[in-house]
């Protein structure tokens, strides 16, 4: 009997083994193309929603392209020409700028609907676009969901909305479509079978007096001080710092928030770059334009806390940067950005830093 | 002229005719016929290409070739679109560049539009604190327009602005076709700069309409034959925690497949209704259907077996909501002036219950 059952857990050992590693060999194409981000060494990471996992792309995309600034006119008629559809019928998701090489990496949904085919495209320094293959390159993933969705749980999925990398670990922010929670995880890389980095729970205490969960919407993974933070965007309002070692898994962490930014405003993307000896933060936001913000010496700001207060971070608004949809930097120097406009066409640009 | 002498000219001329540079396309592929010679040395993609955009610096489209004799086929990466109008160039050796335009058959026209079938909460009165709606349709729906077509009108049919949290990416479930909305809790959150400035989306006493607009296109392209919308009525905010304790729990007899019915003392969430309750025994959960029924005030639950006379339980995930995001033990916005909700660190409620005496 005893043998029985020992032969019988050496086996389910065994069986788990073999999932575990198929799990970290990148055997899965992935279903959908998202957020993307650059870790050391050229691996660019990719947020897959529809199917609940991040990839790690080795690009071997190591060397400075040259330094052609990127500039494509009509980018969403150039990606539809390339797909064999029209302008409508691709949607570009994220952007990302290989900081080895100033390479622009796009990810895109060819098609409209959930089925939509993920693709990976490359616009280089000349403005000439490639695909890159999502299944061809050499790719570990990674997956974030716990436990596959019982029958009646079926309509539930998470929407990576944005993703980093700092400290060794791949950070995801996540917003679900049926709890209001966040989830945000920090998964060491490279991956291994246990580290999905269980969810955090993030908290906003508004004022120092109501405390709510809180949903990361995009955030920037950078040191301050020595210390490895991010600065991160909820669902409502504020800018927060939270210090990358709280982000434990299982952990309940609260931010210090540095700034309001003003109502019915969505932050897309936080770059951070270093001009004329100070350092400072550029953001995209949904319906406030492109903002700088001072960072320079930001762990002497204690948070606000008092409920009249206004201030925080100071920041100001670039006048002549209008419907920036992706913002990512190049160097200290440049950012490229994607700019939508009202006919529908969309541009891909480089920009100097303001 | 003889007779062998006419087939031999008609045999020359077919030849001819066969050998003569051209491009077809059959809906999948382009095959260009009359390639003579090796492989050009910058790849076929210089000496045949197809295009799908208009205009000088277009990019040809991405796809493989393959070489079979004197046809090389392109196959494109992916289908070209229905009513794609693409222009195939081909360079044959030593002849002049033939130009072919091809236009991709149109699509079966497609009967049945989406419709929107249901609006979650189902009630028809919300409180002023309401966090998300659901908004569920036939098929699955053209992703990336949701912010033009889901729009909140007050009682003198002006637009509220931006209630919502414009999502870029969108939430929808994993088929496309149900949409989750949420207000923007920037102006929910009490004692956030915009809940002071600009005070909640909705307002006590008030009568809202929550709009999805016609023309939305379904996945196949087909629109939306009629805005759909729903009228409500608000009513005050709601900030108790979900308390279980609150619940009755109406049990079958034994024996039977009789539904156990929750009641519960206020509606909960609709779409984690749907999933985050169970019934065990023995710790072990028991297989049946469940379903959300009077606008989400109960959960009704059948068992596939009948019931057994004993202690069972009913177990709750703690992200279970309420309509203004109000978790077990919690609320969405915990007052910590008053101090008055403990931290909670387990995963799930429990409340037990026996069937028979």
């Amino acid at each position: 009997m005893r043998v029985r059952a020992l032969i019988r857990m050496t086996l389910a050992g065994l069986a788990l083994a073999a999932a575990a590693q198929a799990q970290t060999e990148g055997v899965l194409a992935p279903k959908s193309a998202g957020a993307l981000a650059f870790a050391p060494n050229g691996v660019l990471l990719m947020g897959d929603s529809a199917g609940g996992a991040v990839f790690a792309y080795e690009t071997g995309d190591r060397a400075r392209a040259g330094a052609g600034k990127v500039e494509i006119a009509d980018l969403n008629g150039k990606i539809a020409a390339l797909l064999g559809t029209t302008a409508d019928q691709v949607a570009v998701q994220d952007m990302a700028v290989n900081p080895l090489s100033g390479n622009v990496y796009l990810s895109v949904a060819r098609g409209v609907g959930a089925q939509a085919a993920p693709v990976l495209l490359k616009a280089d320094r000349a403005g000439r676009l490639t695909e890159v293959s999502l299944t061809a390159t050499r790719h570990t993933r990674v997956s974030l969901i716990d436990a596959p969705a019982a029958d009646n749980a079926r309509l539930r999925q998470q929407t990576i909305t944005d993703i980093g990398f700092t400290d060794g670990k791949v950070i995801v922010a996540g917003l679900s479509n049926e709890e209001f929670s966040s989830s945000l995880r920090a998964i060491a890389y490279p991956f291994t079978a246990a580290s999905k980095g269980a969810g955090i729970e993030i908290y906003h205490g508004q004022h120092g007096r109501y405390e709510t969960n809180s949903p990361v919407r995009t955030f920037l993974a950078h040191t301050v001080a020595g210390q490895p933070e991010i600065l991160a965007a909820y669902t409502c309002t504020p800018l927060v710092r939270i210090p990358v070692r709280d982000l434990q898994p299982g952990a309940k962490v609260k931010g210090v928030t540095i700034a309001e930014l003003g109502n019915r405003n969505q932050p897309l993307d936080i770059v951070a770059y270093r001009k004329g000896g100070q350092d400072y933060f550029l953001m995209s936001n949904s319906a406030r334009g492109v903002m700088k913000l001072t960072a320079g010496r930001l762990e002497s700001h204690a948070g606000i806390t008092a409920q009249t207060e206004k201030a925080g971070v100071p920041f100001e608004t670039i006048a002549d940067l209008k419907d920036v949809r992706q913002l990512d930097r190049v160097d200290d120097a440049n950012a490229v950005i994607l700019v939508a406009s009202a006919d529908g066409s969309s541009a891909l640009r480089t920009i100097g830093m303001p | 002229m003889t007779f062998a002498r006419a087939a031999a000219l008609v045999v020359l001329l077919l030849l001819a005719a066969c050998s003569k540079p051209d491009v077809v396309f059959d809906g999948a592929a382009f095959e260009a016929t009359g390639w003579k010679g090796p492989a050009p040395a910058e790849g076929w993609p210089s000496v045949f290409a197809v295009y799908a955009g208009q205009g000088a610096d277009m990019p040809p489209m991405l796809g493989d070739y393959e070489r079979q004799g004197s046809r090389i086929v392109f196959s494109p990466r992916f289908r070209p679109s229905p009513g794609l109008r693409m222009r195939a160039v081909f360079r044959p050796p030593g002849g002049s560049p033939i130009e072919r335009t091809f236009i991709q058959a149109a699509a079966a026209q497609v009967r049945d539009a989406a419709k929107v079938i249901a609006i979650h909460p189902a009630s028809d009165v919300l409180p002023e604190n309401q966090l998300k709606l659901y908004v569920e349709f036939s098929k699955p729906m053209t992703r990336g327009v949701a912010w033009e077509h889901v729009r909140l009108f007050d009682e003198d049919g002006r637009e509220v602005a931006r209630p919502f949290v414009e999502i870029d990416e969108e939430l929808w479930d994993p088929e496309g076709r149900r949409l989750t909305v949420l207000f923007d809790p920037g102006r929910i959150k009490r004692g956030l700069g915009e809940n002071m400035e600009s005070g909640a989306p909705l307002t006590v006493g008030k009568t809202f309409t929550l709009s999805v607009k016609d023309g939305w296109r379904d996945a196949d392209g087909a629109p939306l034959a009629a805005t759909v919308s729903k009228r409500f009525k608000v009513g005050p905010a709601e900030r108790r925690p979900v308390t279980p304790a609150l619940w009755r729990i109406e049990t079958p007899k034994p024996g039977g497949r009789d539904p156990l019915v929750v009641h519960f003392d206020r509606p909960l969430d609709h779409a984690l209704l749907q999933h985050v309750l169970s019934v065990r025994r023995a710790g072990e959960a028991l297989a049946g259907s469940a379903t959300s029924a009077d606008q989400d005030r109960r959960w009704v639950f059948v068992p596939d077996r009948p019931w057994r006379a004993g202690d069972h339980a009913l177990q709750a995930d703690m992200s279970l909501e309420d309509l203004a995001g109000n978790r077990i033990g919690r609320s969405f916005d915990v007052d910590t002036a008053l101090d008055d909700q403990p931290k909670i660190y387990k995963a799930f409620e429990t409340l037990p219950f026996r069937i028979g005496s």
